[in-house]
């Protein structure tokens, strides 16, 4: 390279420079507290209206995290709850069917909706009772 | 040999009472027991590793390619959990051995970013703890019977029938796996852990994993990095950290001083330990509880 040394310097401050940028960036500490996973998403609380239908009478309940308890008090085809629950990160249901006669294939279905709207429409299985955890989309 | 088998070879019944097993040699302390279950008496299992014992850090040994050239099949993790697979199977290559590569049977998750995973071992771009996830399990259960069906067509009836039983036992362990877990709140399904290995568990359950960078190797996790974990932790509000057994007390300590979190137990996370933790139905027993007891 001809011209001038102390020219010719700042052109090779100027390309190291400009060569260093995206290596910075890849490669630098990312700064306490704006980590991305460690931010809270913020709370936007709906209602969850769960409706359990059994396909035989039953003893329905119906139950998650934070949330009251619901139970039929006398065997029933049908439970309806709503649950107010944080939409980002919306808690498990358990729910539980006890059949008043026992059979094979008994089926209980959990619809969940929100204004009106299904987000979840599960069948379970069993034949004396069925217990298991449905989780909200 | 018993006086009654002698007998029964001489009068040509033997076959009928019991076929030579299919030879295994099994690289994973999870795949050792899935074999044994799908397998039962028409398999015998050599476990190259052993419960307890770092699968990562293994390393084959003379001893075990003589071994396992002398096996039907190899079991094998994949996902880059055995990098020296492509050599082992090189080398064993002459004697026929068929390797069956449970990897080859899931679907993958990514491995955590870069910036949370600092192992000393190699892992490819695919996360290679699979058997967090047990309906990646069922789909190994599945690759077994196979496998054992193609080398013993013979055994077809009873590799079924044992791979039935198996599969409903995992459906059994889902189902209380998810009572289990019901009982936390969503915003505490938080797992701080060594190392990175609960990615499939987190995926099905909606847990978050923190993995302490570096701890499960001799390098140090940089203080910066431990500095963001500990404030991470912190903004949460972590209620336990978990140990496993490859681990850097020293660096757990530190986080658990500074952020208030218990240290919540230890988990399973590369595979079998002993006692109850010495099958896959009672590894994940005791993970959930562990995990259901520190962070409700
Ligand atoms: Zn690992």
């Amino acid at each position: 390279m001809r011209g001038h040394p102390i020219l010719r310097l700042v052109v090779l401050i100027c390309f190291l420079a400009i060569a260093g940028i995206p290596v910075y960036l890849i490669t630098r500490d990312r700064p306490v507290g704006v980590l991305s996973s460690g931010k809270l998403p913020s709370k936007k609380i709906v209602s969850y209206e769960i409706t359990m239908t059994s396909s035989t009478p039953a003893h329905l309940a119906l139950a998650a995290v934070g949330q009251k308890p619901v139970e039929s008090s006398s065997e029933t085809e049908s439970l309806i709850a709503t649950y107010s629950m944080d939409a980002v990160k919306p808690e498990d249901l358990v729910v539980k069917a006890r059949f008043v006669s026992p059979q094979k294939n008994a089926a209980l279905r959990i619809q969940v909706q929100v204004a009106g709207k299904m987000i979840k429409d599960a069948t379970l299985w069993g034949s004396e009772s069925i217990e298991d955890v449905i989780s909200i989309p | 040999m018993s006086p009654l088998f002698s007998v029964l070879i001489f009068i040509g019944l033997a076959p009928w009472v019991s076929a030579e097993p299919i030879k295994v040699a099994s690289l994973s302390t999870v795949l050792s027991d899935i074999a044994r279950n799908v397998g039962g008496d028409r398999v015998e299992v050599s476990e190259i590793i052993k419960p307890g014992s770092d699968p990562h850090l293994y390393e084959p040994t003379p001893g075990d390619i003589k071994k396992i050239s002398s096996v039907q099949i190899v079991l094998a993790s994949g996902l880059g959990f055995e990098p020296y697979l492509d050599k082992l199977r090189s080398s064993v290559e002459k004697s026929g051995v068929e390797f069956v590569v449970a990897g080859s049977a899931v679907k993958p998750i990514a491995c955590a970013e870069e910036d949370h995973h600092d192992h000393s071992h190699s892992h490819d771009a695919a996360d290679p703890h699979w058997w967090h996830s047990i309906a990646n399990v069922e789909a190994v259960t599945l690759q077994l019977r196979d496998a054992f069906i193609a080398v013993d067509p013979d055994g077809r009836s009873d590799f079924q029938a044992n791979a039935r039983a198996f599969e409903d036992k995992l459906k059994v362990l889902a189902k209380w796996t998810r009572l289990q877990l019901a009982v936390l709140p969503k915003s505490q399904r938080i797992l701080v852990t060594s190392h990175d290995a609960l990615g499939y568990f987190a995926r099905d359950y909606g847990f978050q994993v923190l993995p302490v960078q570096g701890i499960s190797t001799s390098d140090q996790p940089s203080s910066q990095k431990v500095r963001n974990l500990i404030q991470e932790i912190k903004s949460l509000g972590v209620k336990a950290i978990f140990a496993e057994n490859i681990e850097n007390p020293k660096v757990l300590q530190q986080i658990t001083v500074e952020t208030g979190a218990n240290l919540g137990g230890t988990l399973y996370a590369d595979g079998l330990g002993i006692g109850d933790a010495g099958t896959y139905i009672g590894m994940m027993r005791s993970n959930v509880t562990t995990i259901v007891e520190a962070l409700q």
